[in-house]
């Protein structure tokens, strides 16, 4: 056996000490994630790595994980192409690449991940290893959005660490995914969810995502946006388990917060002015849907629920579907752009929105059919007015890009090859992929009737007469970053920690008013030796002879 | 017996020797005479050993007449360890670059004072006691005078108030005499009574003997006169002359004085002792002078001593007899070390104050090596002399939880003594402003002064041995 | 033959570098060639004989030398399991720490009074992870005292001997009241031979008083050297000493001599059962967790970088102590693995400091400022440190704080958990700025006008050799250690065959 799945975290680190010593490695990063790919078809078995950490089991086992891992590999892969272009004239770009590949390490160790410690293992590692490329641009803004990036990064962490032991202890202590079905205690839950929310950025744990994304560099938000905030998903999946009496009783709860968020999003996208803020929003919106899907499977727990392999492509569809937007942000505030490009940019934004024939259409269509199955049926209307929500504010993503364009410098030419293609497989993803995969393929004839179709198509077009009308009164926002209550509390945080009161115990003997006594006395004795010894010794005999 | 008697002989003839003949090169007359005495004190402790407690009537007669000799463990080992630390001083003071000044008489005072010591170790009658105390203040005074005549006063106060002691001492045994008619220990053991005679004379001997001994809080005179004394007079008056009135406390104590006197009388002793520690720690924490400080802490640890005592006698315990001797044996080479290698330290610098040591690392380390070692057996820092003497003497203090309050004195003394030895040895790490560089000659001094402070922690490594001979003592 | 080997083996291992430390003492200043040698000697075959006793232990074999002492208290040194985790760690970073240190103080003077002392240091400390009793223990715990005072006070500056005074003030105190302690038992029980499960259990009954003053007496004494909370404030001071010397204060010799202590007196003295019937350990679990949030709260506010890694110790160590409190294995598991671990991190951080200091002359937190272009491979293993202390994965700290955890929950004490997540935040609070400032931020002007400031031609040469490879040694071991925990030679799988023994029925 020459390739492992233990070898799937290692060739980024390979890739890394080569980089160290030959820098232009940087531009073949993105064959780092490719043996992945080959494994998945290879398909060997999972295996147990007894020599690491406790438990170590590195496999796939669901088709959560297994899609995952496409999308990790695909995301990374291009995004790393794309990287190795616009981040070719930086001064830090091997600091930038440095982060990069520690970033995608964990990243492809928490997706095949088996056990706890691995998956705590790769997220650690992708999470703190992406506060590099959250904050590598120079200036203040970068800074402040990586200092709340970290903040909340480390508080995740610490969550899931308390969210770990606790489920670990509850399980008496088994350390396999597959194990982990005995009930899960309030605090733990709420430990991990919390936790694994801060990474996930759904409402109301999103708050670094609107700073972090629009200051990183395009190829970073497009792995952030595409494959990390996925982990974050991924492990509320693997670490909680369905159909317990807790998650029974939390469903409801976490799917109306998803439901929320995927509105309130939208709302507070639709106030931003730049492109790729109003993606991170959009980003939010969507982790809303996931959110929901999991609670969904929380109620049921049915290991044949059409809902695991829903939860699998929602997560596919919008990585690609968003990273390609986030890279398209990326090239339209800098290169210019004509009208084919255009085009191709409406597509996955119009794709995250349901357009037919995409994987868009796939994925709403069986979500709207998992929503008519569960108890949240009457949810349903909500569904499409949100899908309008999400085209309305994907619009107004594709009218800021357009802006943009007005600032960039005259000189500025058209985007260069290897870039534009990698963004193009990206673009073209939304429909290539139900052409590659028959679960995408099976949902999507689904669709192909009259019914669904308007059904999918209603709140398109509405959003674009929407659009047309809002323009046309050209209604402007005039509320500012003030949504950025994160910004204020980590800089707060900030002040608290470094003057925070403690006490200090430190004893000083005062000695100084004492020195004459001492003086004196030292004085009288060495004058006065002879009669105070002599008189010392009766007055001793005197007492003496008393007290017996 | 008779190794014993020539270890104290052989002193008193080689004084005379000395005297009369006026060789030019006296201290080796010296040197081989202390060799001689050494090796017939070991002889002596073998033969305890080996056969046990034996007495000597000089003269061939019988108690109450004779003067009575007795050789025991315990005093074996006090012979020994005078002849080791006298030894170890002559050669200091032969072989010290700045001992040369001294005066000839150095050397049959010396002589003389170890001779008295020995038959003070050697006697068990009050009488004689006194005789040999006389010899030995007046050598020990004489000894301080020869510093010149900045000694003069303290060597003056110390003369009066030795005096003044051999005086109460004096009326105190013969009150003792009157009522009992004899002066022989192991007699006087059998006869007395807790009668108000009784209890006065013993009290005016004790308050005497505790004058001599400079127990606190009658030690005024001492840190002047030891710190004032040439350095290797300081070494041996404190290591060894207040060492002898302690011994005849004890057998006073223990031996002659009536339980229901000595219980209280024990009390008494170990607050004392106490006091001493702490007073004395206190000040030698406080003086600005190196070899005041080391005088204080010969008051202090004489407080260990004392405390020792008091404990013994107060609860009856013959057990900690071990900690009292183990204590001043301890003591005693510690002090030597520290005394001799403060006063190299001070003779070569010129300066009496502490803070003429900085740099000490670099010029002198042999003898700041010597005073720490020395320091931390004071300390009772294991494995050394000091700290099994500790060990021994807290052991009891434990066992009882009325008794943790004593316990409690002897962490606080622990750590003044802390405080006093490392404010010199943390002096010597400090930088020195003037380039010092090590100093060649005077090295054998150094090591000289080094000796017995490595003797006292080996001590530690034959505490079984030591343990046993106190043990065939108490038995 | 087998038993002579067995009973020398624990001697030879103390003399190893007892002897070349006394031979350094009579050396010349200017024999640096020969002092060099003394001292690789000295560690060369202390690792050979370290590694022969480990094997041995790991096959079960006794090893045992001892002579008369005190009464009832023979002189013991014996090698078990546990005595095997802390000779084993001391040992290896010894090595590390002699060639920084040789690399550290290159032409400075006092270098044989230093590295005398430096040899004394590791023969104390290897002895008193040997001793066998109670009493020997206590012999080498004081004399790591006196050891290392001569090496915090090395510099001679007027700062420093303050410090060295402060750092005697409390570790003589601590010391008089281990003594006592010791004392104590003795008195009550004599001095029996270290047994797991402990030897006091049929006086509980009769001598409750007495055992539990003699727990507290040791446990503030031993507390001065684990730097729990009262008796803490010598270690900040210390931070004057050379760099070599804090590095070994902060992760070998001196506090972990304190928490090793409380772990023999725990296990091996008291015992569980005894421990759990006087209900001692609540107290010192609370005063473990206070320390723990404290020192990181004081090491938040610090500004420089080696005081603030200092209360960091203070913070650290606790994890030890607290495991311990827990009194159950997996706790145990993860309080004997954080000796080493946290050794191996906070010696790391202790070189890159002092590689800080000696190539830039940089202080202070805030000169860090774009270190990682100069100095990237010290800045990495500073960075190594640094995470392993905050317990990200797979650095050995989490390994640590996996087991503590998990042992806090078994225990049934879930509010330490909580200590751990507060600590593990404060943790991040404090080290994640400095690694900001090496790696993003610009570089400072104070030291970009330092002479040495220049890039040379080779990262490897960012600064002495000596200084950079023990750095990256301890950094590489300190993730090996977190990510092959797993296996079968690591403090990890040895604890676990610690707490096996120790937890045997």
């Amino acid at each position: 056996m020459m390739l492992d799945w233990w070898h799937i975290p290692l060739i980024p680190l390979l890739f890394w000490l080569l980089m160290m010593r030959w820098p232009s490695v940087s531009n073949w990063i993105w064959l780092a994630p490719l043996p992945g790919l080959f494994l998945l078809w290879y398909g060997p078995a999972n295996i147990e790595l007894p020599m690491l950490w406790p438990g170590a089991a590195l496999g796939i086992d669901s088709p959560v994980n297994h899609y995952f891992l496409i999308l990790s590999i695909v995301l990374w892969s291009i995004a790393s192409l794309f990287a190795s272009v616009t981040q070719r004239n930086d001064v830090h770009r091997l600091r930038f690449w440095s982060f990069w590949l520690w970033s995608m390490t964990g990243n492809l160790l928490l997706v095949i991940a088996l056990d706890p410690a691995s998956f705590y293992v790769g997220f650690t590692l992708m999470s703190l290893a992406a506060y590099g490329l959250v904050a590598h641009q120079p200036g203040s803004l970068p800074r402040q959005a990586g200092r709340l990036y970290l903040q909340l990064a480390v508080l995740g962490e610490m969550l899931i660490y308390a969210g770990l032991i606790l489920r670990v202890h509850e399980t008496g202590g088994l350390l396999s995914f597959s194990d982990w079905q005995q009930p899960i205690g309030w605090l733990t839950a709420i430990c991990l969810l919390t936790g694994f929310g801060l990474k996930a950025g759904f409402w109301p744990l999103h708050l670094w995502l609107p700073l972090a994304h629009p200051v990183a560099p395009a190829a970073a938000s497009a792995v952030l946006s595409g494959a990390m905030l996925k982990a974050g998903i991924l492990g509320i999946w693997q670490f909680i388990p369905a159909d317990t009496p807790t998650t029974v009783a939390l469903g409801p709860v976490v799917f109306f917060i998803g439901l929320f968020g995927a509105f309130y999003a939208v709302v507070a996208g639709l106030l931003q002015q730049q492109a790729k803020t109003v993606l991170a929003f959009s980003s939010v919106s969507q982790m809303g849907y996931l959110l929901m899907i999991i609670a969904m499977f929380w109620m049921t727990g049915d290991a044949t629920s059409s809902l695991i392999i829903l939860l699998a492509m929602y997560g596919l569809h919008h990585a690609v579907a968003k990273a390609a937007l986030f890279m398209g942000a990326g090239l339209a505030s800098s290169r210019r752009l004509s009208l084919w490009h255009w085009g191709l940019m409406t597509l996955p934004a119009l794709a995250l929105a349901g357009l037919p024939l995409t994987t868009g259409a796939s994925v709403k269509y069986l979500f709207k059919d998992a929503v008519s199955d569960s108890m949240f049926a009457l949810s349903l209307p909500l569904l499409s007015i949100g899908s309008m929500a999400t085209a309305l504010l994907l619009i107004r993503t594709l009218l800021l890009m357009k802006q943009s364009q007005q600032n960039i410098s005259k000189k500025a030419g058209a985007p260069e090859a290897v870039a534009l293609s990698s963004w193009l497989v990206l673009s073209l993803a939304p429909i290539v992929i139900p052409l590659m995969v028959d679960e995408f393929l099976l949902q999507l004839t689904q669709t192909l009737q009259l019914q669904a179709l308007t059904g999918l198509l209603w709140p398109i077009i509405l959003a674009i007469v929407i659009s047309a009308v809002a323009s046309k009164l050209s209604l402007k926002t005039s509320f500012k970053a003030k949504l950025f209550a994160g910004r204020w509390l980590s800089l707060r945080l900030r002040y608290f920690l470094i003057h925070f009161p403690v006490p200090q115990w430190v004893i000083r003997l005062k000695l100084d008013g004492w020195r004459h006594v001492e003086r004196t006395i030292n004085k009288f004795s060495s004058v006065g030796t002879l009669p105070i010894t002599i008189g010392l010794t009766f007055l001793m005999m005197l007492s003496w002879t008393m007290l017996f | 017996m008779n190794a014993a008697l020539v270890s104290m002989v052989v002193p008193f003839f080689a004084a005379m020797l000395v005297l009369m003949w006026r060789p030019q090169q006296q201290s080796w007359l010296v040197i081989v005479a202390s060799i001689v005495s050494l090796l017939a004190a070991m002889m002596a402790l073998l033969s305890v050993i080996d056969s046990g407690p034996q007495s000597l009537n000089l003269g061939g007669w019988e108690s109450p007449l004779a003067i009575r000799f007795q050789l025991m463990p315990v005093n074996a080992l006090l012979i020994v360890t005078t002849a080791v630390i006298h030894l170890i001083v002559v050669c200091f003071a032969a072989s010290s670059h700045h001992c040369q000044s001294i005066k000839q008489a150095f050397w049959p005072l010396a002589l003389l004072l170890h001779g008295s010591l020995v038959a003070l170790w050697l006697s068990m009658d009050l009488f004689n006691w006194y005789v040999t105390l006389e010899l030995l203040g007046l050598a020990a005074v004489s000894l301080v005078t020869l510093a010149g005549h900045k000694a003069l006063r303290a060597a003056l106060d110390y003369l009066l108030l030795s005096l003044f002691a051999s005086l109460t001492y004096l009326l105190g045994v013969v009150m003792l005499y009157g009522q009992y008619g004899t002066l022989d220990i192991a007699l006087l053991a059998t006869l007395t009574e807790a009668d108000r005679v009784t209890q006065t004379a013993l009290l005016l001997i004790s308050a005497g003997l505790m004058l001599k001994a400079a127990l606190w809080p009658l030690h005024l005179w001492l840190p002047a006169a030891h710190s004032s004394a040439p350095t290797p007079v300081s070494a041996l008056l404190s290591a060894l002359v207040v060492k002898a009135p302690l011994f005849i406390l004890w057998l006073l104590w223990s031996r002659v004085a009536p339980s229901e006197l000595a219980v209280p009388m024990g009390f008494w002793l170990a607050l004392l002792g106490g006091g001493a520690l702490m007073i004395g720690g206190w000040s030698a924490c406080r003086t600005p002078h190196l070899k005041t400080l080391v005088a204080y802490s010969t008051v202090a640890q004489l407080g260990y001593g004392l405390l020792a005592l008091g404990l013994l006698l107060h609860w009856q315990l013959n057990d900690l007899q071990a900690a009292l001797w183990l204590f001043v044996v301890a003591h005693a080479l510690a002090k030597t070390s520290m005394f001799l290698a403060a006063g190299e330290i001070q003779a070569s610098t010129g300066k009496k104050r502490l803070n003429s040591l900085r740099g000490m690392t670099l010029t002198m380390p042999v003898a700041l090596f010597a005073f720490a070692v020395a320091g931390g057996s004071l300390i009772g820092l294991p494995p050394s002399g000091g700290f099994i003497a500790k060990w021994l003497l807290i052991q009891p203090m434990l066992i009882e939880p009325a008794h943790w309050p004593w316990a409690l004195l002897v962490i606080i003394a622990t750590l003044l003594s802390a405080a006093y030895v490392f404010r010199v040895v943390s002096q010597g790490f400090r930088q020195s402003s003037v380039s010092a560089t090590a100093t060649e000659h005077g090295k054998s001094a150094q090591w000289l002064a080094l000796l017995p402070a490595i003797l006292v922690w080996l001590m530690a490594l034959f505490s079984e041995p030591l343990l046993q001979l106190m043990d065939v003592f108490s038995a | 033959m087998m038993t002579d080997i067995q009973t020398i083996l624990p001697v030879a291992i103390v003399l190893s570098s007892l002897i070349p430390g006394l031979l350094i003492f009579s050396l010349k200043e200017s024999q640096h060639r020969l002092r060099i040698t003394l001292n690789l000697a000295g560690v060369f075959s202390k690792l050979l004989l370290v590694g022969w006793m480990l094997h041995g232990v790991s096959q079960g074999q006794q090893f045992s030398f001892n002579i008369t002492f005190l009464p009832g208290a023979d002189l013991i040194l014996q090698g078990d399991a546990l005595s095997l985790q802390f000779v084993a760690l001391s040992s290896v970073l010894w090595l590390a720490t002699t060639i920084y240190a040789i690399g550290y103080l290159e032409g400075s003077a006092f270098r044989s009074r230093f590295f005398g002392y430096f040899s004394l240091c590791v023969s104390a400390t290897v002895g008193l992870a040997l001793a066998g009793n109670l009493v020997t223990f206590l012999v080498f715990y004081e004399l790591l005292t006196l050891a290392t005072f001569p090496l915090v006070v090395h510099r001679g500056t007027d700062a420093a001997i303050r410090a060295g005074k402060v750092y005697l003030a409390y570790t003589v105190s601590g010391g008089v009241l281990v003594l006592m302690g010791v004392a104590l038992l003795h008195a009550l029980a004599g001095t029996p031979d270290f047994i797991p499960g402990g030897y006091l259990s049929p006086l509980v009954d009769q001598h409750q008083a007495g055992l539990t003053l003699a727990f507290v007496l040791m446990v503030l004494g031993l507390g001065v050297k684990a730097a729990l909370l009262p008796v803490h404030g010598w270690l900040p001071q210390a931070m004057v000493a050379p760099a070599p010397v804090s590095a070994l204060l902060h992760a070998v010799a001196v506090v972990k001599a304190g928490a090793f202590g409380i772990i023999r007196l725990v296990y091996d003295v008291y015992g569980i059962e005894t421990l759990s019937l006087l209900q001692l350990t609540e107290g010192l679990m609370i005063l473990a967790a206070a320390t723990i949030i404290y020192g990181s709260i004081r090491a938040l506010q610090q500004t420089e970088i080696k005081k603030r890694l200092a209360y960091s110790t203070v913070s650290q160590v606790s994890y030890i102590t607290l495991g311990v409190a827990m009194l159950g294995p997996i706790a145990a598991i993860g309080a004997l693995v954080h000796l080493v671990h946290q050794g191996l991190m906070k010696i790391t951080l202790f070189f890159c400091a002092g590689n800080f200091a000696e190539t830039l002359n940089i202080h202070h937190i805030r000169e860090m400022n774009g270190l990682g272009q100069r100095m990237p491979l010290t800045m990495a293993a500073f960075t190594i440190g640094a995470l392993g202390m905050i317990g990200v994965p797979p650095i050995a700290g989490f390994i640590s704080k996996w087991y503590l955890g998990l042992g806090a929950l078994e225990t049934g004490q879930s509010w330490i958990l909580w200590v751990f997540v507060c600590s593990g935040l404060l943790n991040a609070a404090y080290f994640l700025p400095l690694l900001y400032r090496g790696w993003f931020a610009k570089p400072a002007v104070e030291w970009a006008a330092h002479p040495q400031a220049k890039r040379p031609a080779s990262v490897w040469n960012e600064t002495h050799w000596m200084l950079l490879w023990p750095t990256l040694f301890t950094a590489l071991l300190a993730i090996v250690t977190g990510i092959l925990a797993g296996s079968d030679f690591s403090p990890l799988a040895w604890a676990q065959l610690i707490v096996a023994r120790e937890f045997a029925p």
